[in-house]
């Protein structure tokens, strides 16, 4: 397998708080990855530095190989643009493009031809289940079908890897678990790379791997292997109580 | 799908805030265009008397109409650009550049732009024949206005529109640089505190405001206003702007906590919208002050100008008594005046006054205060001609004066004077010398008219006792002066171009008439009246769009504040009270304070250069009941808004 991001002896502070600290962690190609710790733990800033997002103070960033030291803003851009996906919490959905319109707005803007654009949107319908929903405004939807549009739209590219910020953090549970076993299918189907950050260990237990964040460095890191959601739930919820982590 | 395309479903789909901004653009581009059409109007130019005047009053306006236009679309499209910034992060993250996303901006705006001037211009067009005729009515002319679409007209509202895309793009670009793509994962967390207040701010505020009060009540009689100007205006002007902002930050806050404090606050629904308000505070403090300032500024603008439109009339009438007045021509051209007069039917008195002219006397700095303004020669007129005048014109005492008294007569600013002991003397005609009893304001003969300069000065007259004159008149060459009073002297232009026509083909010959320089006066004051008048729409207008963005976006921003309320079982019919009463904290403090404010500026403006009017109060009231009725149109339209959007979104 394939290292697809590669982040050496990481620091990120601002100001004075320091984010994060020496962090040193490699997502391999086709895993399914989430992050886990408490609020304030350094998530959000991990996930941001990773997706070229947000910058960072020392050590390095390696996508595919490439430091991320190395590249201008231009290329940054094409990179996000090309090989990376983002879901958001709040889905950041335009709410004057209908769904289809939402999901294809990465290729629109890419000009790929319109029968491309077809092929790929077909690809997703059903292992999304947004067929239905098409032709509607995202003010016309629930949170669920919300997400699985941002997440449509994030896989549309085929992209090597899949940011996801706390993307069951808006939606009740029935749709959280639709969503996650979407997202596992796809992770299965097509390889897809996803790194997830959650604080619920409900949604880290369909992930194949997890990581403990703790007041900016990683504390544990756990593997599935092939243990059940059931499982790998317990497992997580049990190292969560013995490190003091609060459930929610 | 590409960017024009883009742009287009963004309008199509934010019609409600795009309508605003349009309607907003559509009508300041009606108002320029009307403004640079009439100085281009055919049938308007031929009109007007003062050409000069015209053009330079005109100008100045469009002028300030397209300041004002292009302060009202910056703000609107720095808000656009705030409401889309995640949008806008969407498209950098899916790669696309900023460039890119200014050209989208530009096109909007370009699609806004074209289609709000070619739509002003049409109806500005249509327009133009009404907003003529309201200008010829104004100044009391009867000429008709045909519709116009002057090119000159055409091109500079089209070029200065233009200007205004561009810089509109060069903002969103700016803008859309700053955008942070980090935001975009942050959701709304913002958490508002409520406001705190400061004692000793609040009550700085109140002192602010009536040290403001306390200086514009000194404009009539104290010398700080009339030695130190400036610095008396910088004071005031910084103390009402001060204190207003300081008593919507710090004085409401502190109102507001003292409600919440009271024993019956948890009653009914003073909670929600009293609590609602206080979080508020700090985003509302920047609206409160501006809406209050320029509510004050409308009224007292179209307050003093109505005023002065209003007096105009009043003080022609002191300064030009004498509706026709001219020396009097030989036989035949009396007659032809005469027969004209009859043929008018307009006359209700006539008299004719004798008089001799002296030769040019130096020194005047005795009887005038600007002596600028005086001719150098004087003329004598008898004290039974004036009180033949005075009866006349059913204005003035009559006078009685023995041996070698005298009278001078002065006019505007010279203050009138009873000498009783150092009576100056003045010398005419080489020999006769006469003692000046009294300074008297009557213009008995006033300023040529015919044709006007501002070098045209008033003569100076002196009026000495029937013997006196006698005398001086068996020695010299007398003149005659025909006076006549009119039914309408308001409309008798023609009929004084008609006399002065025939009076000015005799050399040297005096013309005045009243309505000569009351319709210079009426025009430049109509127009001032026409321009602030439309300055008042745009600037409701602008306060409008400004109430109108600044509710979406707290609606949309609350509309789940609001769902939580319904949720907990609060009615549809209450929420529209929480909603009236919350508008109405926001709407009414600004509008009591800016009444408040204007009537000072306006009563005290006025009172110091007018002694008495007693129409001072019914056009205040007039004003400020009209602006109220317009205010009154946004608070309701507002709460309706503002119940729809929290509705809307809470529908699923």
């Amino acid at each position: 397998m394939s290292k697809i991001i590669e982040a050496k002896n990481l620091s990120k502070s601002y100001g004075k708080t320091q984010v994060l600290k020496n962090i040193d962690l490699t997502i391999e190609h086709g895993e399914f990855t989430a992050i886990m710790g408490p609020s304030g733990s350094g998530k959000t800033t991990l996930l941001n530095t990773l997706s070229t997002i947000d910058s960072f103070n020392s050590g390095d960033v390696l996508i595919e190989g490439k430091s991320l030291l190395d590249m201008k803003k231009k290329a940054l851009r094409e990179f996000r643009q090309s090989r990376m996906g983002f879901i958001f919490q709040d889905y950041n959905l335009l709410d004057t493009l209908t769904v289809k319109e939402n999901i294809l707005l990465p290729l629109s803007l890419q000009k790929t031809h319109v029968a491309e654009m077809e092929k790929r949107l077909a690809e997703l319908l059903t292992a999304l289940n947004i067929e239905s929903i098409l032709h509607q405004y995202p003010s016309e939807l629930s949170g669920g079908q919300k997400q699985r549009t941002a997440a449509a739209r994030a896989l549309i590219t085929k992209p090597a890897i899949v940011f996801a910020d706390e993307p069951t953090g808006s939606l009740d549970s029935r749709s959280a678990t639709q969503l996650l076993e979407q997202i596992q299918l796809l992770n299965r189907t097509f390889k897809t790379t996803v790194l997830m950050i959650t604080h619920d260990p409900y949604a880290a237990s369909y992930c194949n791997r997890v990581v403990f964040l703790r007041d900016g460095k990683i504390v544990n890191e756990m593997f599935k292997g092939d243990e059940s959601e059931k499982v790998f739930f317990d497992r997580i919820l049990t190292f969560q109580s013995a490190v003091g982590g609060v459930r929610r | 799908m590409n960017l024009v395309d883009l742009s287009w479903r963004n309008m199509k789909r934010n019609i409600r805030l795009y309508t605003i901004y349009f309607i907003s653009m559509l009508v300041g581009v009606v108002i320029y265009f009307t403004f640079s059409g009439l100085m281009f109007n055919k049938d308007v130019v031929s009109a007007i008397h003062n050409k000069e005047n015209y053009n330079m009053i005109i100008f100045i306006a469009s002028v300030v109409v397209f300041l004002f236009i292009m302060f009202f679309i910056l703000y609107a499209n720095s808000f656009f650009m705030k409401q889309r910034k995640k949008e806008f992060g969407m498209y950098l993250l899916y790669g696309m550049k900023e460039r890119q996303i200014a050209a989208m901006v530009f096109f909007e705006a370009l699609i806004l732009s074209t289609i709000s001037v070619i739509g002003g211009i049409l109806i500005g067009g249509l327009l133009s024949k009404f907003f003529g005729m309201i200008l010829m009515n104004l100044m009391h002319y009867n000429d008709s206005i045909s519709f116009a679409f002057p090119l000159q007209a055409i091109l500079s509202t089209t070029v200065l529109f233009a200007i205004l895309v561009a810089i509109i793009t060069i903002q969103s670009y700016l803008n859309i640089s700053r955008v942070q793509l980090v935001e975009l994962f942050r959701s709304k967390e913002k958490m508002d505190k409520p406001y705190r207040f400061s004692m000793p701010l609040a009550i700085l505020s109140i002192i602010l405001i009536i040290t403001a009060y306390y200086l514009l009540s000194l404009a009539g009689d104290s010398g700080i206003w009339k030695n130190n100007f400036r610095i008396a205006l910088i004071a005031t002007i910084t103390s009402i702007i001060l204190g207003t902002y300081l008593f919507f930050r710090q004085f409401s806050g502190w109102l507001l906590q003292k409600l919440s404090q009271r024993n019956n606050y948890l009653i009914g629904n003073k909670p929600l919208w009293i609590s609602s308000l206080r979080f508020s505070i700090r985003g509302n403090t920047v609206n409160y002050t501006f809406i209050t300032l320029l509510s004050a500024l409308v009224i007292f603008a179209v307050g003093i100008i109505a005023i002065d439109y209003a007096m105009k009339a009043d003080v022609v009438e002191k300064e030009y008594p004498n509706h026709i007045a001219f020396s009097t021509q030989n036989e035949q051209t009396q007659k032809r005046i005469e027969q004209i007069l009859n043929e008018s039917k307009q006359v209700i008195g006539h008299e004719t006054i004798t008089g001799i002219k002296t030769e040019k006397i130096l020194n005047r700095e005795s009887y005038f205060i600007n002596p600028n303004y005086y001719t150098e020669e004087f003329y004598i007129f008898p004290e039974s001609h004036f009180n033949a005048i005075a009866e006349l014109r059913g204005v003035g005492e009559k006078i009685g004066l023995i041996g070698n008294e005298a009278i001078v007569l002065t006019r505007g600013v010279d203050e009138p004077t009873n000498y009783s002991d150092s009576q100056p003397e003045i010398t005419v005609l080489t020999d006769y010398t006469f003692q000046v009893i009294e300074k008297m304001r009557y213009p008995l003969l006033t300023i040529p008219t015919g044709e006007i300069k501002i070098t045209s000065l008033q003569p100076s007259v002196i009026v000495i006792s029937n013997e006196a004159f006698k005398l001086l008149a068996e020695k010299h060459r007398i003149t005659s002066y025909d006076i006549y009073q009119i039914k309408n002297p308001k409309t008798s232009n023609d009929l004084s171009r008609k006399i002065y026509d025939l009076v000015s083909k005799t050399e040297g010959a005096y013309y005045s008439a009243f309505v000569d320089m009351y319709s210079i006066d009426s025009e430049s004051s109509s127009l001032i009246l026409f321009s602030v008048a439309f300055y008042a729409v745009i600037a409701l207008f602008a306060l409008g769009s400004v109430i109108y963005f600044k509710q979406l976006q707290e609606a949309t921003e609350q509309s789940e504040h609001y769902a939580i309320l319904r949720k907990l079982g609060v009615s549809d019919k209450e929420i529209k009270t929480v909603i009236r009463k919350k508008l109405l904290f926001i709407f009414l403090p600004p509008l009591i304070l800016g009444f408040v404010h204007s009537w000072h500026l306006i009563y005290y403006t006025v009172t110091a250069l007018v002694n008495d009017l007693p129409s001072l109060i019914p056009i205040i009231s007039f004003v400020m009941g009209l602006y109220l009725l317009t205010y009154f149109i946004f608070y309701i339209s507002s709460t309706s808004i503002y119940y729809r959007i929290v509705s809307e979104k809470n529908a699923r």
